[in-house]
């Protein structure tokens, strides 16, 4: 290949979409009537030219405007707390800690109402008491909550005459 | 080491502290106990018994307290002992053993032979308890047991 066809290849892509001046078309018409290398290189260029032409020509199976809209709609809005939640959550690795933080506070919760209602360990209290003279109370000093319990002995029988 | 694992250890740590029982290693209780007569008729109050009238004064309606009687009952566990309350009725005290910081105390009143009243106490060192209300000349009968751990 010469410099000139060099220069003439150069010169194809514009002269094959037709926006070469006059002058310069002329040259390079003249040139391809003589040069059979020059020639195979303009048809290989109008191949590729037209295979591209076809693939754009296609209608598109994706609306490419719409999904563009689409994403830029996602990127500047700001997510709800459930979307917040929803990632949180299908992070990898959260439900085996979670399941274990949960069953230890539901222990804490079963557990809290039986603590409470057991009596104080720091005071004296009564456990047990019976009477078999009468009815007892068990009843809790003023000021330090010590246990008093108080028998109410039954009063005696009449005699009747 | 992750938060979430941090947090379970805390979770878990704040549990036992909550319910774990103190270590107590008690072989013997000393109980005293006073017998004491509570009046409404008198405003007469015992110097040791100050303290006595200020509680159970406002929850019973008594303004005089007498000692009548103070007894010191040392305990072992399993062990009892007795005291005499009156000429027909008499007190048992049983040391059943100790629970966590309580000792396990059964007492028992009898009348004559027959038991009368039973109670089973659960005593802290250095804590207290009263049993009260049978008739005692114009007033009635107090019982303070007042315990320490040995």
């Amino acid at each position: 290949m010469t410099s000139v066809c060099d220069e003439i290849t150069y010169k194809l892509s514009a002269y094959l979409d037709n926006e070469l001046p006059d002058e310069e078309k002329s040259k390079v018409e003249a040139h391809l009537k003589a040069c059979p290398s020059c020639q195979r290189s303009l048809q290989k260029l109008k191949k590729s030219s037209e295979l591209i032409a076809t693939a754009l020509s296609d209608r598109p199976a994706v609306d490419f405007d719409k999904a563009w809209e689409n994403i830029e709609a996602r990127i500047h809005s700001r997510p709800t707390i459930w979307q917040y939640l929803r990632a949180f959550m299908a992070r990898p690795g959260f439900w085996i800690p979670a399941g274990a933080v949960g069953a230890v506070a539901m222990l804490l919760v079963l557990c809290l109402p039986i603590y409470k209602s057991q009596p104080s360990a720091n005071l004296s209290h009564v456990e047990s008491v019976s009477s078999k003279t009468g009815r007892v109370m068990v009843l809790q000093t003023a000021k330090t909550s010590q246990p008093l319990i108080w028998i109410m002995e039954s009063p005696p029988k009449e005699k009747h005459i | 080491m992750k938060p979430t694992y941090l947090l379970l250890i805390a979770l878990a740590a704040l549990f036992l502290l909550v319910n774990a029982p103190p270590a107590v290693a008690n072989s013997g209780f000393i109980a005293d106990v006073e017998v004491i007569n509570a009046l409404q008729t008198s405003d007469e109050v015992d110097p040791e018994l100050s303290g006595l009238a200020s509680e159970v004064g406002p929850v019973l309606s008594y303004t005089g307290f007498k000692l009548l009687k103070k007894s010191r009952l040392p305990l072992e566990i399993g062990g009892t002992r007795e005291l005499l309350l009156s000429q027909d009725r008499r007190l048992t005290l049983k040391l059943e053993g100790f629970q966590a910081n309580q000792a396990r105390l059964n007492l028992k009143i009898f009348k004559n032979h027959t038991e009368i009243f039973a109670t089973t106490l659960l005593m802290i060192d250095h804590g207290s308890a009263i049993i009260g209300g049978p008739k005692l000349k114009k007033g009635v009968i107090l019982l303070r047991i007042e315990g320490k751990f040995d």
